[in-house]
Parts: structure tokens; sequence; C-alpha cells
């Protein structure tokens, strides 16, 4: 039985070119189109400054933790694929780590979302329970509180 | 070669700029509300110091080994502090909820 050797082309030199121009261009609009969602953040168009709040206005912990081992871990896998080029294996102690932050997070809400008060915003008065039948209140707004000497 | 470089020097430069376009927008919130919006409870700012020790850890663990092919792993120790941390704060949380309703 006669041997077959198995030959790869190799690609032609005017090929390198283009696709090094096809890389040039497709970079330049992908950073044209990040500058632009950048520009709109800073001039306030895109608003995210709300990020950090849970439902009744305050500053959220649980949203905050979530949010740094989000980009911690995603900054470290970008620096990885600028590096090496390709996707790295994640080890299961990152994944753990994310586990239980979106976990506390999702908990968190939970337990928030199980009572009325804690979706209420500051200086509100959380209804009284209504009973069966009965037509509900609207929430009363605090009168104003003195200031503290 | 150039085109390594330019994905490098591009995308980093923009994931800067993200990051400083959102602690900006961040910034100007916290500044516009009034006192009290970080008017936390112990079990918050408890949770806050555990996880800027972890991800400070982490994060400078992530610089050391960058380069050498693979990423870091969070250490046992680290993972079990912030473990505890959660669940201390998710406890307390529950708990006051509990107090209050009762």
């Amino acid at each position: 039985m006669p041997k077959t050797i198995l030959t790869i082309p190799t690609m032609p030199e005017w090929m390198n070119g283009i696709l090094l121009w096809l890389g040039i261009g497709f970079l330049l609009i992908m950073g044209a189109l990040c500058l632009l969602l950048l520009v709109k953040m800073w001039k306030n168009e895109i608003n995210l400054s709300t990020l950090l709040e849970g439902e009744n206005g305050n500053a959220s912990i649980a949203r905050f933790q979530l949010l740094v081992f989000s980009l911690v871990v995603a900054v470290g896998i970008f620096l990885y694929i600028l590096e090496y080029k390709n996707l790295p294996d994640i080890p299961p102690s990152v994944l753990t780590l994310l586990g239980i932050s979106a976990s506390t997070y999702a908990t968190g809400k939970g337990i928030q979302f199980s009572r009325p008060e804690g979706l209420m915003q500051k200086g509100t008065i959380p209804p009284p329970v209504v009973p069966p039948g009965a037509e509900p209140q609207p929430p009363v707004i605090a009168p104003p509180q003195p200031p503290e000497n | 070669m150039f085109v390594a470089w330019l994905l490098r020097v591009e995308f980093g430069v923009l994931l800067l700029l993200f990051v400083a376009s959102l602690a900006r927008q961040l910034w100007q919130r916290f500044a516009a509300q009034k006192r009290g919006y970080l008017a936390g409870s112990v079990e918050g700012w408890l949770l806050l110091v555990v996880v800027v020790v972890t991800a400070g850890r982490y994060g400078i663990e992530l610089a050391r080994v960058a380069g050498q092919g693979a990423m870091p792993g969070v250490s046992t120790s680290l993972l079990m502090m912030f473990g505890v941390g959660c669940a201390i704060y998710l406890g307390a949380k529950a708990v006051r909820v509990i107090r209050t309703q009762s």
C-alpha cells in the first residue's frame, strides 16, 4: 500500500499583508466604538451612577463586592488574553470566589425583599398592614425632623 | 507584532478610561447624596474590609504572576475568610429582619 503524504498548503505572502491591514482596521473600529461609549459615559448620557445603590436609595455593600470581584477577575482574564492570545483555564478557586460573591448578592437581595421596609425610600413610613378586602393606602412621607444641636 | 502591540495599548488604555469614568460617575453620585448614604451596619463595614483585603491580595497575586502562563488561584485561607465574612453579613442581616418583624 503506497504511503500518502499530506502537504499543508502555505499561505501566500500577499495574504499576510491583507490580514495585517484587516487586523489593524478591526482594532481601530472597535477602539472607536469603545471611545464613543466612553464619551457618552463622560457626558453622563450613559449613567451608571446608581450601580451601587440598593432599592432603598442607600449604598449597597453586596452590590459593591460583586462589582469589585467581577472587575478584578475580568481584568485578570483580559491581561491573560492580551499576553497569550487565547482563553485561560480559570482556576476552581476563582470560580468559587465568584460563586460566593454572587450568592451573597442574591441572598442579601432575598432578605431585603422579604420585608416592605427594605424596599422603602429614605424618609417614608411603611403603610399599615391591610386586612383582606380593604383598599391599600399609599406610603406616607415623614415630616422633616428639626436639626440636631 | 504591530497588531498585538496595538491591541495591548488600545484596549489597556480603554479599560483604564472605563474604570476612571465609572469611578467619576459613582463619586459624583456620592457627593450629591445627603449624610447617611454610606451609614451602614457593623456587618456591612466588616464585609467591606474583608472584600478590600481579598480583592487587594488577589490583585497583587495577579500582577505578580503576570506573564507566567496561567491565571493564579485564590488561596484557601483567603477564600475561607471571604466566605466567613459573607456568612456573618448575611446572618446578621437575617437576624435583624426577623427581629424587626417580631
